[in-house]
């Protein structure tokens, strides 16, 4: 059903989802433990850019990543490889593009967190990092899954960012969303359905069970 | 453990509360932190646990300083060997009850350790449930895994903080006798905060009352819990705490005699007790009094006392309160029947109790 | 369930690097960045291309501004066939490319158009009248289709009858869009766009700028510059592109640069 070159590029969508995910995993994690525990308007201001990416228009948000990580960009000018055009940049690009839908879950998972049974955990002995560990993570499990899945998904489906950032070279960049767009604008549109059939399947062997297992983590 | 101390000043301020207290009691038995809500009881019991950053002044037990921010220390609540149980168990819920228990375990220093988890869900009656999800339980159960839970860290100081607030009747009944029963058995020294007297009468040895942030009043229990009436709501009666030692046991008619510094009490007891030393509670409003002894009354009980002092409640009510030997009890009747008795301070009197009245 | 998501991401952490080490063994394809409007007749040219043996080919698509800036940022193609004459005239003036390199490849041809089969007349006087609620057009200030649309409306003295119930896109794709879905009963598309389904009415080619397509080589891959050769002078490669609709520059050898 799906060609040689259609099956390399859900492979690399794949495999940027999955990085992403565990890239957003390892800076969302302390960041949003962090931002739960806290007020204020500093709060308030990390949120709003935090949720930015929600508003700007993925063309835009990739327009402005082309222009930071190419090589005329400020990163380039302090010697930094450009990550324009290689996979490290679309980790980087689908990390911003994903942040809030990985991190907003987190916050409130954290936040959700009864404070009396981090104050139980210290007066057993535990301590900040341990506290965080032992307590703060299981506690917000189900808030984990729900973001790692929201944050899969939609790297999965991201477009606009990767399409102006990355390139679309072939094994690389060209990643399956592109992909159907090119089949599309190629008016081989047998091939764009059979590619986005399969990106809607996947996003409903992830989706649904993540929906199943928050309700029940509810009730 | 005998000389030890527990001494603190603590002062603190957020919004339009202060707290401001120093304290320096012996660090044994069980002290009763009691007061209205919202007096500061909890913020008192939170910063000994070291869970109030912005709490400023000293605390110190039996040597070891916790906390003096004069020097910039502030041991945090990891390293301080207090256990804590709050007011709605903060069980974690992602795990089970044997769960909750091997997390405190795992992180108690060797030399704190003293039962481990069986012995100690042996200790506290909650065996069959180490299995169990924490949801599962009930209210006075998730209790007594948190009381386990605390006490398996083996603290030099337990503070429990209302810990029957959430419970119904009779999972309060059941947890008050629970907590009876550890007191005795157990030595680490304990604050206990409350504002319901028959905790108070049941579990204390001393009571310190607070109001507004500062502490008003302190002593032993016998002589605190009249004036805790004056602070408890209204529906809250005066109570007698009697520590008495059971002599003999009357299976036939099911009935105990126990020996007091005041005399001797006939108490209804099914089967014989467990324990020769017992807490026996009686509420004012079942204490009747006499000028002379009726010899022909139902009553069993009926002690020689004198009054000590005789409190106007309202209009219809007084609060007599009688010295039986070394203890107090607090009779409540009518305005009408203390002046036709002609009592006065200091009158000899004789306290009637009925038997089914002690608990 | 804790432990089994963790070690799923652990396990896609490990895949993940192990796949992106080896990615850059054999010298790669060339990579040919094309505007989204040619895409269907770049890959038709392309497999032209490599079944008379001509070497691998990537086809990278977008618009021809998003494909400028991604250039101008380093992007690694290898040429670049642009929807317009002046972007590739841009990346000369950079010196992305060279100016030897750059050539006219094809003439867009515009068209009014509608896919119900009875309502534009063979001489267009259907904008004359009432016979239409939108009609559709591409955004005149940045598309040039859209400034081809609105200089003929201009010349016929038509701007001030149909101004009311124009509809705009962004480019000449969504004024496709627009009127392929019906939202809009007719628009002014590209003729490569409709091949010949409904009815239309082709706009001659002297009411307007010409919608001159122009490429150019940015890097020196042979692929790359085999192709652009064969797409210039091949007669296979010139019929294919004038099949998908497109106009060809009368002069083949000539750059063509000044003629406006």
């Amino acid at each position: 059903m799906l060609g040689a070159a259609d099956l390399q590029a859900l492979g690399v969508s794949l495999l940027l989802a999955a990085v992403t995910v565990i890239g957003l995993l390892a800076c969302g994690l302390p960041l949003a433990w962090w931002l739960a525990r806290r007020d204020g308007t500093g709060k308030a201001w990390l949120e709003a850019v935090i949720a930015l990416p929600l508003v700007l228009p993925p063309t835009v948000l990739g327009f402005y990543l082309l222009l930071l990580l190419g090589k005329t960009g400020p990163l380039a000018a302090v010697g930094l490889p450009p990550l324009a055009f290689s996979f490290g940049g679309l980790v980087v690009g689908s990390m911003i593009y994903s942040l809030p839908f990985v991190v907003q879950p987190l916050i409130t998972g954290f936040e959700n967190i009864d404070q009396r049974r981090l104050d139980a955990a210290a007066t057993l002995g535990a301590g900040p990092r341990d506290r965080f560990f032992s307590v703060a993570l299981p506690g917000a499990r189900s808030a984990i899954i729900t973001g790692a899945v929201l944050g899969f998904a939609h790297t999965l489906g991201e477009f606009g960012v990767v399409l102006m950032l990355g390139g679309s070279l072939p094994g690389e960049t060209r990643v399956a969303s592109i992909a159907i767009y090119q089949h599309v604008e190629s008016m081989d549109l047998a091939s764009a359905h059979a590619l986005s059939a399969v990106l809607v399947v996947i996003s409903l062997v992830l989706l649904v069970p993540t929906y199943i297992l928050r309700r029940r983590s509810r009730s | 453990m005998n000389a030890a101390r527990l001494t603190c000043e603590l002062r603190l301020s957020r919004g339009d509360f202060a707290l401001d207290l120093n304290l320096d009691l012996a660090a044994s038995g069980v002290t009763a932190l009691f007061g209205a809500s919202g007096c500061g009881k909890t913020t008192v019991l939170r910063s000994l646990a070291g869970l109030e950053p912005t709490v400023k002044g000293r605390v110190a037990l039996d040597g070891a300083t916790w906390l003096d921010t004069g020097n910039g220390l502030s041991v945090p609540t990891h390293q301080r060997a207090v256990g804590y149980v709050f007011q709605e168990s903060a069980l974690f819920p992602h795990t089970t009850v044997r769960g909750n228990l091997h997390f405190a375990w795992t992180r108690t220093p060797a030399a704190r350790r003293t039962l481990d988890v069986n012995a100690m869900a042996d200790r506290t009656a909650i065996s069959h449930l180490l299995d169990r999800r924490i949801d599962g339980l009930s209210g006075g159960e998730r209790q007594r895994v948190a009381i386990a839970r605390a006490l398996l860290t083996g603290p030099r100081l337990l503070l429990l903080d209302e810990p029957l607030a959430s419970l119904d009747a009779a999972g309060k009944a059941d947890l008050l006798a629970f907590l009876a029963e550890l007191r005795r058995e157990t030595d680490v020294p304990v604050v206990y905060v409350t504002h319901q007297v028959e905790e108070v009468a049941r579990l204390a040895d001393h009571v310190l009352l607070m109001d507004a942030g500062r502490l008003v009043d302190r002593g032993p229990v016998a002589e605190m819990l009249g004036r805790l009436s004056l602070h408890a709501s209204p529906e809250q009666r005066s109570l007698a705490v009697i520590d008495a030692t059971v002599s003999a046991h009357d299976p036939e008619y099911g009935i105990a005699r126990m020996d007091f510094d005041g005399g001797r009490l006939e108490v209804p007891l099914a089967t014989p007790p467990v324990t020769w030393e017992a807490r026996l509670c009686v509420d004012a409003a079942n204490v009747s009094i006499t000028r002379t002894r009726a010899e022909d009354s139902s009553i069993l009980n009926r002690l020689e006392a004198v009054v000590e002092a005789i409190d106007v409640l309202d209009r219809g009510h007084v609060l007599v309160r009688c010295r039986v030997g070394e203890t107090l009890v607090p009779a409540l009747i009518t305005r009408f029947s203390a002046d036709s008795l002609d009592l006065a301070v200091g009158s000899p009197c004789v306290v009637q109790i009925k038997a089914v009245a002690i608990t | 369930m804790r432990a089994p998501s963790l070690h799923f991401i652990a396990l896609l952490a490990v895949a993940a690097i192990a796949g992106c080490a080896p990615n850059d063994a054999p010298a790669p394809p060339a990579r040919i960045a094309v505007a989204a409007n040619f895409a269907a007749t770049a890959s038709a040219l392309r497999d032209a291309h490599e079944s008379a043996g001509g070497g691998r080919i990537d086809v990278i698509l977008g618009s021809t501004g998003s494909l400028h800036a991604q250039i101008t940022a380093g992007a690694p193609f290898d040429a670049f066939l642009a929807a317009d004459t002046a972007r590739p005239d841009r990346l000369v003036a950079e010196h992305l490319a060279t100016a030897e390199s750059r050539f006219v490849y094809a003439i867009g041809r515009l068209v009014l158009w509608s896919p119900h089969i009875d309502l534009v007349d063979p001489a267009g006087d259907v904008l004359r009248g009432e016979g239409f609620t939108h009609l559709a057009i591409a955004d005149p200030k940045t598309a040039p289709y859209g400034a081809a649309a609105h200089a003929y409306l201009e010349g016929a003295g038509l701007l001030g009858t149909v101004a009311a119930r124009l509809v705009t896109g962004q480019s000449v794709a969504q004024a496709y869009q627009y009127t392929a879905s019906g939202n809009a009963d007719l628009g002014f598309v590209a003729v490569s766009q409709v091949a010949g389904r409904g009815s239309h009415f082709i706009i001659p080619d002297d009411s307007h700028a010409p919608l001159e397509q122009a490429a150019v080589l940015l890097t020196d891959h042979p692929d790359a510059q085999a192709f652009l050769h064969f797409i210039r002078h091949d007669p296979d490669a010139r019929a294919i592109i004038a099949a998908h609709g497109y106009g060809l520059p009368n002069d083949e050898t000539r750059p063509d640069a000044r003629r406006r």
